[in-house]
């Protein structure tokens, strides 16, 4: 006959571990998944688990099989006849990846759908990964560019600084051992739980506890909410542009263009803002580029008025409309842009 | 400190480590003011000398109080404590409110007045009436002051309860701080799991619904009719699961401790009368204004007129209480108008409404107040309400999860009038307690928003 603390322990031992296993059951329907990240040996970059299933579970609940080169939607490569198809690499940040909404929403589906359907199909690339800026780009394009015989970059551009760090040095690409190793021995649950609980909320600064008294800054101690009057994006230094599209041109000799999509309109405070803050300095950007003989297309115009229209392209029904991600229908804009620059560029060529 | 912290768990650990181990009453006294004085220094140091100030004037008072036989030193006595009392309470709290509406009066006629930069000292309003208690239940004869000056200073400032209630009373906290408690693992076990299902509320449910709720109100005029319903519901869930969840949480920690604290939220949205909403919802305030307020202001004694006006005199006030703006104060005069109209027809009309009608129009009347409550002005709550009704069109936002939380609000209210009830405090020796402990524990950790996000009612 076991003791009372004997069956204490048994019964809670017990119950621990079966509902330890009903959240592991559940969880997938509400955690996003955490993948080994390899080098990949083209890109010589980190990409995700080719063959893999990224699941997207924060703003846009979305899964994303991983192709060949890590590419987030793409089932397969084009072979055959297909592959006498104009081919574009498409650049960007999380925006250009899209893993918050479905693979045949994705921007790069949506282009291909779109000339398929005018009859002049192409081949859109998704090379894009969650971070990425200009120097990821330029680092990858020589070894893309002959492996996949493009016929040219699409960069999709929302914030400034992205595209402005081109001229700044090369930047490290790894990510640790431990991290590495971490994916592929703990289920995903277990992964988030111990960073929420040992990292601070961006998960990139291990969590400090304050046990001092106060008064402390009230940005530690409250919620903080954007101020009113900030300007979506941020300005960069107008005399950059002509450096930054002439690195790009020098990585480069395909045709290069790049799609403008800043975070706006935006619902900040419960206000509508359509000005992302750099309308003085766009004139000169677009200008630098065409020097470089670079395509510069503003998407501002298509985003404003489908959200005056009150068809939002960025946020989901769980995160916030007009903040965020593009949603499908941002993402079928900014492909129906993409689809109308090839074209124009396919016809003057 | 807010219990919804990590560092909050690391200072309950040490603080029920050092006092189950103190078996001295005067020592585990000490070490519960030293801890209790911390956790309010956590937040802004110098708001302790309030706190210290209060609990030096309420103390000599009430001795004064109690050593004189005639009625007008007493009463002299107790002006004292009223005033220093609420004089404070209204400077800290409504003094900026005075001047911006005695500016809106006093500009037409060219004249200007300028307010103060005045931070709002955390749990100003709680401690207030918990130390006016005190003074006026020795003035009443209904409590004799207490002697040791440590178990007063403990009561004033007595963590669990300390920022955002209960308001417990003197006579139910002192007598248990004059012993050393007996320790029981059933009580604990239970406190703990109090703690837990407060911390499941406030962190999970709450905040899961304050992201929308923050959002719609900020710009009622962009959303459309639906989706301001769905606020105006999501907002409802949000200030009952945090308010019921710190309630909840300051419960079982005190149990944990050792003490029983009164009990605050009866699933207020199953009432099926204001009156009876009001005997559910922040029901240590209610009976706070019923007993040092509507009582002595007349009560339902007399009848006619003036009970309709003790009513809405102390539901007005009541509504003030929560916060200096005039959308609190509508707050109060709706709550207290429903109250009368109730009155007036059960009372005097002899009316009796079937469960259904009189809980579909007690939630009409608590959803309109809340749209009241939670918006920056009275403009903003017309275009909300306006907006709701004509169904207007915007943006049709219905987040998931939002609407998961608002299930669970249902489901919850719904299976407390069941034999679920019991099984929803996780008795110790049922089989689904580890289970579902666990399941809620690693819920908190894997689900919880992110962002911190204060308890609502810490700016009352």
């Amino acid at each position: 006959m076991p003791s009372t603390l004997t069956r204490v322990v048994l019964r809670w031992g017990l119950g621990v571990s079966v509902g330890t296993i009903l959240v592991a059951l559940t969880s997938p329907l509400f955690i996003r998944s955490y993948l080994p990240t390899p080098v990949n040996s083209i890109r010589n970059v980190w990409t995700l688990q080719p063959g893999s299933t990224y699941r997207w579970r924060s703003e846009g609940y979305a899964s994303t099989h991983i192709g060949p080169l890590g590419m987030p939607g793409v089932r397969s490569m084009d072979a055959g006849s297909e592959s006498r198809l104009a081919r574009f690499a498409l650049w960007g940040d999380s925006q250009a990846e899209g893993v918050s909404v479905p693979d045949d929403a994705k921007i790069f589906a949506v282009a291909e759908r779109l000339t398929a359907e005018q009859g002049n199909p192409i081949h859109v690339y998704p090379l894009a990964r969650s971070g990425d800026d200009a120097r990821d780009w330029l680092t990858q394009m020589p070894n893309v560019e002959s492996h996949l015989k493009l016929a040219g970059h699409i960069l999709l551009v929302v914030d400034l600084p992205d595209l402005a760090v081109a001229i700044e040095p090369t930047k490290t690409n790894s990510r640790g051992e431990f991290e590495q190793s971490i994916t592929k021995l703990l289920p995903a649950f277990v992964i988030h739980g111990i960073r929420n609980l040992a990292f601070e909320q961006d998960g990139s600064q291990p969590r400090s506890l304050r046990l001092s008294i106060g008064p402390v800054a009230p940005s530690t101690n409250i919620l903080v909410l954007p101020d009113k009057e900030q300007v979506v994006n941020t300005t960069v230094a107008s005399d950059i542009w002509t450096d930054v599209f002439a690195t790009i041109r020098n990585r480069t000799s395909l045709p290069v263009i790049v799609l403008y999509a800043p975070p706006v309109p935006v619902i900040m405070q419960g206000k509508v803002r359509i000005d992302d803050g750099n309308e003085v300095v766009l004139p000169e950007i677009r200008e630098a580029a065409m020097q470089s003989d670079i395509t510069w297309v503003d998407l501002r115009e298509p985003l404003t008025k489908s959200s005056l229209a009150g068809k939002w392209p960025r946020g989901f029904h769980n995160g916030q409309f007009g903040v965020g991600h593009l949603n499908e229908l941002g993402n079928e804009i900014v492909a129906r842009s993409l689809v109308d620059v090839v074209s124009q560029l396919e016809l003057e060529n | 400190m807010v219990f919804s912290q990590i560092e909050f768990l690391v200072f309950l650990i040490v603080v029920l480590a050092i006092t189950w181990s103190c078996r001295v009453r005067v020592a585990r006294n000490i070490v519960l003011l030293v801890a209790s004085y911390y956790f309010y220094a956590y937040w802004d140091v110098r708001f302790c000398a309030l706190l210290v100030a209060s609990t030096i004037v309420d103390f000599a008072v009430a001795r004064k109080i109690d050593a004189s036989e005639d009625d007008s030193i007493r009463w002299r006595w107790l002006v004292v404590s009223l005033i220093s009392n609420l004089g404070v309470l209204a400077f800290f709290k409504y003094f900026n409110f005075f001047i911006e509406s005695a500016t809106l009066l006093l500009e037409p006629l060219g004249l200007s007045t300028s307010t103060l930069n005045i931070v709002l000292p955390v749990g100003i309003s709680f401690y207030t009436f918990q130390t006016l208690s005190y003074t006026i239940d020795v003035y009443r004869r209904k409590l004799r002051p207490v002697s040791s000056f440590l178990d007063f200073s403990l009561y004033v400032a007595f963590f669990p309860q300390l920022v955002a209630g209960p308001i417990v009373r003197a006579r139910e906290l002192l007598p248990q701080l004059a012993t050393v408690p007996q320790w029981s693992k059933r009580r604990f076990y239970a406190g703990s799991q109090q703690l837990l299902r407060g911390a499941v509320k406030k962190v999970l449910l709450a905040d899961r619904l304050g992201e929308a709720v923050d959002v719609v109100f900020a710009g009622p005029d962009l959303y459309s009719g639906w989706t301001l319903y769905l606020a105006a519901f999501a907002y409802a869930g949000q200030i009952y699961y945090d308010f019921s969840g710190y309630s909840d949480m300051a419960i079982g920690v005190a149990k944990m401790l050792g003490y029983r604290f009164p009990v605050n939220f009866r699933h207020p949205y199953l009432a099926t009368s204001l009156s009876d909403f009001w005997h559910r919802w922040h029901m240590t305030l209610s009976r706070w204004l019923r007993d040092y307020l509507y009582i002595p202001l007349g009560g339902n004694r007399g009848g006619g007129w003036s009970v309709y006006r003790n009513l809405m005199i102390t539901m007005t006030l009541g509504g003030l209480w929560h916060g200096a703006a005039w959308t609190f104060v509508a707050w109060g005069v709706l709550h207290g108008t429903g109250l009368a109209v109730q009155r007036f027809a059960s009372q005097s009309l002899g009316l009796r409404l079937p469960k259904l009608v009189g809980w579909t129009l007690t939630m009409i009347v608590v959803l309109i107040g809340w749209i009241l409550f939670r918006s920056s002005d009275f403009s903003a709550a017309s275009v909300y309400l306006a907006r709701m009704l004509t169904l207007a069109d915007g943006i049709d936002w219905f987040p998931p999860l939002v609407i998961g939380a608002l299930a669970c609000l249902v489901l919850e209210h719904t299976a407390w009038r069941t034999r679920l009830r019991l099984a929803m405090r996780l008795p110790a020796l049922a089989w689904y307690s580890p289970i579902a402990t666990s399941i809620m524990i690693w819920a908190l950790v894997l689900y919880a928003p992110k962002g911190f996000r204060p308890f609502v009612y810490f700016q009352f």
